[in-house]
């Protein structure tokens, strides 16, 4: 990355040797960035963030949307944490989305987040940074750009589809910037505008890239449908050696999150996550019952 | 669940939050069948919205918890 971007991201990111604890959330983007982060750091993955973690299950077809925040041991507390590819309203994250409703706003300053560095904001959507975390993980922490297989920059390039920025007119010349003059991915640009917007696509369906990570209700234990042993077998015997493997041990339950969606800026308080996914699109989770005092009690 | 256009409905895909909040005296404006969608959304009309808001806490918590 950038040396003159490096420096204005928050302190927190080069604390490498503290024990901060990893947030999980339900893709493969977030779990790749964990794994990069595992090998850099001493941080390690110790819960995990579902949104619309009942949506499949059938003994709750007709509730509402929860997010579910599960952690591996009872004694977690917020102010060690870091949310990985969560848009959190206080709190030290890594991720890639909106989070400003207009310029006057104030911003999370402990988010890493190129976003929010850039004061990106609803009026502006279309300069955002249409990449991954996965990416801004890989640059933040030196990974290399160049000598790397097809299948790599593939894989770089599909993780939260991030190769869409590239292929969407509005996008396209923000795109470059953040490419290539701050994450300073010249390969990458290069290998985006070489392949089809179809093979990308192929890609994602082959590794089953757009698929989620879920917690199984009678064991408590995460599990996938993402491909992650083909994944591994891309980057086995590389420098890079990205092993991606599920945090081991049962998450336990420490609250729920109401899932909701507005058209402005919500005006509820005790937000946990908040993103702007479309130009007027805003969605949050807020805990309720026990997790509201949880939250009120150790937030960050 | 969603708020719409300034803040003036409040829509909800669950029948038994919906049923719950007309227990709590919401009126329901609309209830409806989506094209792209499998089953009903019940749309409610949004007067104060904070308050609105804790009785969707208390609903949920109620249920949920």
């Amino acid at each position: 990355m950038n040396e003159e971007y490096f420096e204005i991201f928050p302190a927190w990111v080069s604390c490498r040797e503290k024990n901060y604890k990893l947030i999980l959330s339900n893709d493969i983007d977030s779990l790749a960035a964990c794994t990069l982060l595992e090998q850099q750091t001493n941080w390690r993955t110790e819960a995990v963030m579902l949104h619309k973690y009942n949506r499949y299950a059938v003994e709750h077809y007709d509730q509402q949307p929860l997010d579910f925040f599960g952690t591996l041991n009872p004694d977690f507390k917020l102010n060690q944490c870091v949310g990985v590819d969560l848009a959190l309203m206080n709190g030290k994250c890594f991720d890639n989305h909106v989070q400003l409703p207009d310029k006057y706003s104030l911003a999370n300053p402990r988010s890493a987040n190129l976003n929010t560095l850039h004061r990106i904001n609803c009026e502006e959507y279309h300069k955002k940074y249409a990449g991954s975390t996965f990416l801004l993980v890989w640059a933040l922490y030196g990974y290399p750009d160049d000598n790397l297989s097809d299948d790599m920059n593939m894989f770089r390039a599909c993780v939260d589809s991030a190769y869409l920025g590239y292929f969407s007119q509005d996008f396209k010349k923000y795109m470059k910037e953040y490419l290539v003059d701050i994450l300073e991915m010249p390969c990458l640009y290069d290998f985006l505008g070489n392949h089809s917007k179809k093979e990308f696509e192929n890609f994602q369906k082959r590794y089953g890239l757009k698929r989620c990570i879920f917690r199984r209700e009678d064991t408590g234990y995460l599990n996938t449908y993402i491909n992650l042993d083909e994944i591994n077998r891309i980057f086995r015997g590389s420098k890079i050696n990205l092993n991606l493997k599920l945090p081991d041990g049962q998450f336990e339950k420490r609250f729920l999150c109401r899932n909701m969606k507005s058209s402005s800026m919500p005006v509820e308080k005790n937000i946990f996550t908040m993103s702007i996914t479309k130009k007027n699109e805003f969605k949050y989770s807020i805990p309720f019952g026990e997790g509201k005092e949880f939250y009120e009690t150790n937030a960050a | 669940m969603k708020l719409t256009q300034r803040n003036k409905k409040l829509i909800v895909s669950s029948y038994i939050v919906a049923n719950e909040l007309i227990k709590y005296g919401y009126q329901m404006k609309i209830k409806k069948y989506p094209a792209n969608r499998r089953r009903y959304i019940y749309v409610f009309k949004v007067e104060n919205l904070q308050k609105m808001m804790d009785d969707v806490d208390s609903i949920y918590t109620r249920l949920y918890s």
